[in-house]
């Protein structure tokens, strides 16, 4: 080859790399967990929760430092006051936050009773109306006003008087239950406005973050400003737990930056040396960097198709364009060790390429149909990476490789094979355990498995639902309505259902914000209620009330009011009243704050009922979702469930198109079942080994396996196919070299990853330890094996 | 207008002596009221509560007794003409009435039972000095006496004026007054003080009496 075709084509690759990066550049890189989900099942049902502000929300819960022994009770509140408002105040100043809760506004008990109060009879149902009933009976009204007449004469008596005279029944008590409808399993107390927890040692702040708490670089953000203000305004002996999504986003970020900052340059480093080791020739390590220069053009390309790339997935496609690697490994070491002329050489290993490249690319294409996005943008990028990459390699490598043949003809065309019967029969033991193993796995749809939760997590997430509450998962049951009227209409038809099926602990909006038709409807009954009882009730109440020492007329208030006309709430009051942030953070009004929303329905109202998420109550919920429009579901056992169904249907899906694509493509090269076997034997052997090894871990599929499983099918099926072909051309010698080159790299390189500490991480370098590393002798012992087994019947 | 100046500047500099004097004498009153109280840890009474009320066909008058174990213990009960008990224990209480069963609350989430523990105990700890933050107060003697006028008008619309009238030996109120705004007014009265003798812790944590 002459130096100027060499450097031409050096040059070419090298422009063709420049220009890559160009058209790459400013690409949007988007470090959203969300793309790591899949589409139907979960992410919809997270950006209605981002909506909701849910999952943007940061809970700050500050306590007392255990070693403050000695502080009274009284020094104890008032730090954590202190702190709570010099904290609250400072986040409520940041713009990276819109609503902050830390203190309710003082006296709001009384406003909101007095702005309730007028409002009661749209408020109350026929439950309501039945207690009133029996609080009308002659018992009940002497009772009522004996208890009346000594809470007068109590030292409670004198802020209560007006009070009593307006409400001698007491049904602001029936108001008060409503209200406790909004606390649900919240286990706090509120002191002054403060949220104290029950033993008074903590005290709770939440925020709602205006960036996204599930994009890693929003959360560092979000956390800094955190983190300034607890400095700004904890004080001696206060600390903070900071809970949500927000720690969860950081830890798995700054885990995953860590283990590849400590692995990357590991397994870069172990490649490097056993390369060097092996070819001791350093333009050997430029053929193992070739097919890495199509990663800039093959960005460029995934630009034209997205406007926002997810940096998982433009990392984990870079790594997938090491598959080429093997080509490369291939292409050089049949040139520079295999006997005979270039051109020979370079056409005996050009079936074996096209054909291995052709089933990458096969199940690349089939991972396409993925449901998850990143990994759609992942097999984009690996699809024109591969691509390019073996394209470049088999222009590049040819310029490399030195030619010093070190196997002699008769080396090559002596295999040295022998039929092995004990090996196909433990290759048999290998398919039927995972066979056997198969049926057994667990489709985990378990988000947490891939969550990187640590120690630190764990305990603080422990010790705030020991303190707050609730004890377990919880549902959220949004629904959605084009105008604010049919939202709370539907918001009353779930809070109805769950309450008819005995579901406690819910957190509802419904028993204090009503809609127009129930409003309207209680307001009716409330009518009629009255129309048959009041002259009798005021008579009754004026007899036994002279009898107890008040005098006639003294609850004159109460019938001026029952007299007076029922006046429907207007949700503006509640939603501009004391307990605005509470009522906003279980009903949002459409982009109230701009909010940056990827689903179409951002001009609809949308309204959370929380329930307990426990086996019990998800029958209920399902239903819900069928039986009232515009009502969606969302709870961890409904995301897990659907992950397991998509899981389930995913793989098998993917893993059918990808075991076709693969076999039919094999078998338009081979053209006989033999061969096709002895080419896929690798293939089963890595998928048996993998179903193995999950089945001895922890029984579980995830997410992550669709991944694995897709990516060790592409590399193994060339391991066969490369044997396969070197054996119709005998050619063994290189050929195996070259595979264990290849799978040796692949294991070195994903090998260690079995040492991330970041759980997604860790399970892909295990899964593909485990299928590569049964891959890699099938390849060796068993294909030959087949193929000797296939030739000894053909003669 | 020269004489009306000369006249005015006269008045403040005779004037305010008086001013300066009876403030020196309400705070010095006021500090031996907290430093008898800070040497009762535990005290009980018997108590009379006289309720004026333009709802009450008559004044009412419940009788009862009260028993406090300083920080925060207190029992309020009445045994006639209806029985009730108050008590209020740290944060917590209990509240019963005649024969009904006891209710429970906590201090954190009753903003009433609240209102009414400040009240309570501001009376009964003798902390005055507190209160003149929230009242203006004038010291009248012989008595000793103290009036106290809301200067916060929230108050002022609810109380328009507390007297309480000492024991000039033991410096324990005797009797308060408590003059609301419609004209309804409530006098409690103390006797029979018993103070610093060991109280069944009973009385602080149910309504029966021990």
């Amino acid at each position: 080859m002459n130096t100027k075709s060499v450097w031409l084509k050096w040059g070419i690759a090298f422009f063709l790399a420049a220009f890559g990066l160009f058209a790459a550049r400013g690409i949007h890189l988007g470090e959203d967990a969300l793309d790591l989900l899949p589409d139907s099942a979960v992410r919809g049902d997270i950006q209605l929760l981002q909506r909701m502000g849910l999952v943007n929300r940061v809970f700050i819960s500050l306590e007392i430092n255990p070693s403050q022994t000695t502080v009274s009770r009284n020094g104890i509140e008032q730090a954590l006051k202190t702190s709570a408002r010099q904290v609250g105040s400072v986040l409520a100043e940041n713009p990276v936050f819109r609503e902050v809760l830390y203190q309710l506004p003082p006296g709001y008990e009384w406003r909101l009773l007095d702005q309730l109060w007028s409002h009661l009879p749209a408020l109350l149902a026929e439950e309501d109306l039945r207690w009133i009933q029996s609080q009308l009976t002659t018992d009940g009204l002497n009772q009522a006003l004996t208890e009346d007449f000594a809470l007068l004469n109590s030292p409670a008596g004198l802020p209560l008087k007006e009070q009593i005279r307006r409400d001698p029944l007491g049904l602001s008590r029936l108001l008060i239950k409503r209200l406790s409808r909004l606390r649900g399993e919240f286990t706090g107390q509120i002191r002054d406005g403060f949220f104290f927890s029950q033993d008074g040692r903590s005290c709770l702040i939440w925020a709602e973050s205006a960036l996204p708490l599930t994009d890693s670089k929003a959360a560092e953000q979000v956390q800094g400003e955190v983190q300034k203000a607890l400095k700004q305004g904890l004080v001696h002996g206060v600390s903070a737990r900071i809970i949500g999504a927000l720690p969860h986003t950081l830890a798995n970020a700054r885990t995953v930056q860590k283990d590849l900052r400590k692995l990357l340059p590991l397994a870069t480093l172990t490649l490097f040396i056993f390369f060097f080791l092996i070819f001791r020739d350093p333009r050997a390590l430029l053929v193992v960097g070739i097919p890495f220069m199509a990663a800039p053009v093959a960005i460029a390309v995934l630009r034209l198709f997205y406007d926002r790339v997810s940096a998982i997935a433009l990392g984990f496609g870079i790594v997938l364009l090491g598959i080429a690697v093997d080509s490369a490994i291939h292409i050089y070491l049949a040139l520079s060790r295999s006997p005979g002329g270039k051109d020979a050489v370079l056409k005996g290993v050009k079936r074996p390429v096209i054909l291995s490249t052709a089933t990458t690319l096969a199940v690349f294409v089939v991972l396409l149909f993925s449901e998850v996005p990143s990994h759609r943008q992942m097999a984009a990028l690996a699809i024109t990476g591969v691509f390019l990459a073996v394209v470049l390699a088999w222009i590049l490598v040819p310029t490399l490789a030195i030619r010093k043949p070190r196997i002699s003809k008769e080396e090559h065309i002596k295999p040295g094979l022998r039929y092995s019967k004990s090996k196909l029969i433990l290759w048999g033991l290998l398919l039927a355990a995972g066979a056997l193993a198969w049926p057994r796995l667990h489709y985990n749809g378990n988000l947490q498995t891939l969550d990187m939760i640590t120690p630190k997590i764990k305990a603080d997430e422990a010790h705030f639902r020991a303190t707050w509450g609730p004890a377990g998962d919880e549902a959220f049951v949004l629904v959605s309505g084009s105008t604010l009227s049919q939202a709370l209409d539907r918001n009353d038809r779930v809070y109805e259902e769950l309450q008819h099926h005995s579901i406690s602990g819910l957190r509802s909006i419904s028993p204090i914000l009503p809609g127009p038709c129930l409003q309207a409807q209680n307001i009716s009954n409330w009518n009629i209620f009255w129309e048959k009882r009041r002259v009798s009730a005021e008579k009754e109440m004026d007899r036994i009330g002279t009898e107890l020492g008040f005098i006639p007329g003294a609850f004159s208030p109460f019938f001026e009011w029952l007299s007076a006309e029922p006046v429907i709430l207007d949700p503006g009051v509640l939603i501009s009243g004391p307990l605005s942030p509470l009522i906003c953070s279980m009903l949002r009004l459409p982009d109230k704050h701009g909010t940056k929303n990827q689903d179409n329905n951002r001009h609809e109202i949308v309204i959370a009922t929380i329930a307990p998420d426990i086996p019990g109550t998800w029958p209920v919920l399902k239903k819900l979702e069928e039986q009232i429009p515009g009502v969606a579901v969302l709870s961890n056992s409904k995301w897990r469930s659907s992950i397991e169904i998509l899981l389930r249907r995913d793989l098998t899906r993917l893993s059918i198109a990808a075991g076709i694509l693969i076999v039919c493509l094999v078998w338009f090269f081979f053209r006989r079942p033999m061969p096709v076997l002895a080419a896929l034997a690798p293939v089963l052997s890595a998928l048996s080994s993998m179903v193995i090894f999950n089945y001895l871990c922890n029984k579980d599929i995830n997410l992550m396996h669709i991944l694995i499983g897709i990516m060790v099918i592409g590399i193994s099926v060339d391991y066969g196919i490369f044997v396969v072909c070197a054996y119709q051309r005998a050619i063994f010698k290189t050929t195996f070299f070259a595979v264990s080159m290849c799978a040796a790299s692949t294991l070195s390189g994903f090998g260690v990853l079995t040492l991330a500490e970041h759980p997604a991480l860790h399970i892909l370098g295990a899964t593909v330890l485990a299928g590569i590393g049964a891959a890699w002798p099938t390849a060796l012992w068993i294909t030959p094996a087949i193929l000797k087994l296939h030739n000894g019947n053909v003669t | 207008m020269r004489q009306k100046l000369i006249l005015i500047l006269l008045s403040f500099f005779i004037i305010s002596p008086v001013f300066a004097e009876d403030n020196g004498r309400l705070s010095s009153f006021i500090h031996e009221v907290e430093a008898k109280a800070a040497t009762v840890k535990t005290l009980t009474c018997t108590l009379k509560q006289e309720r004026h009320l333009a709802i009450f066909a008559r004044p009412v008058i419940f009788r009862g007794r009260m028993a406090l174990e300083k920080p925060d213990k207190l029992r309020w009960e009445f045994t006639s003409p209806i029985a009730s008990v108050l008590i209020f224990n740290g944060a917590k209480g209990i509240k019963c009435s005649g024969n009904s069963e006891p209710q429970r609350f906590n201090l954190a989430t009753d903003p009433v039972m609240q209102m009414v523990s400040k009240q309570i105990w501001t009376w009964v700890n003798g902390s005055y000095a507190t209160l003149q933050e929230q009242y203006h107060m004038v010291l009248l003697e012989p008595g000793p006496c103290l009036v106290l006028t809301a200067s916060d008008p929230k108050i002022a619309r609810a109380i328009s004026s507390v007297k309480i009238s000492f024991n000039p030996d033991s410096l324990q109120p005797t009797t308060v007054r408590i003059q609301e705004a419609g004209g309804d007014h409530t006098v409690i009265s103390f006797s029979d003080f018993i103070l610093n003798q060991p109280l069944n812790q009973s009385l602080f944590t149910r309504c029966s009496s021990p």
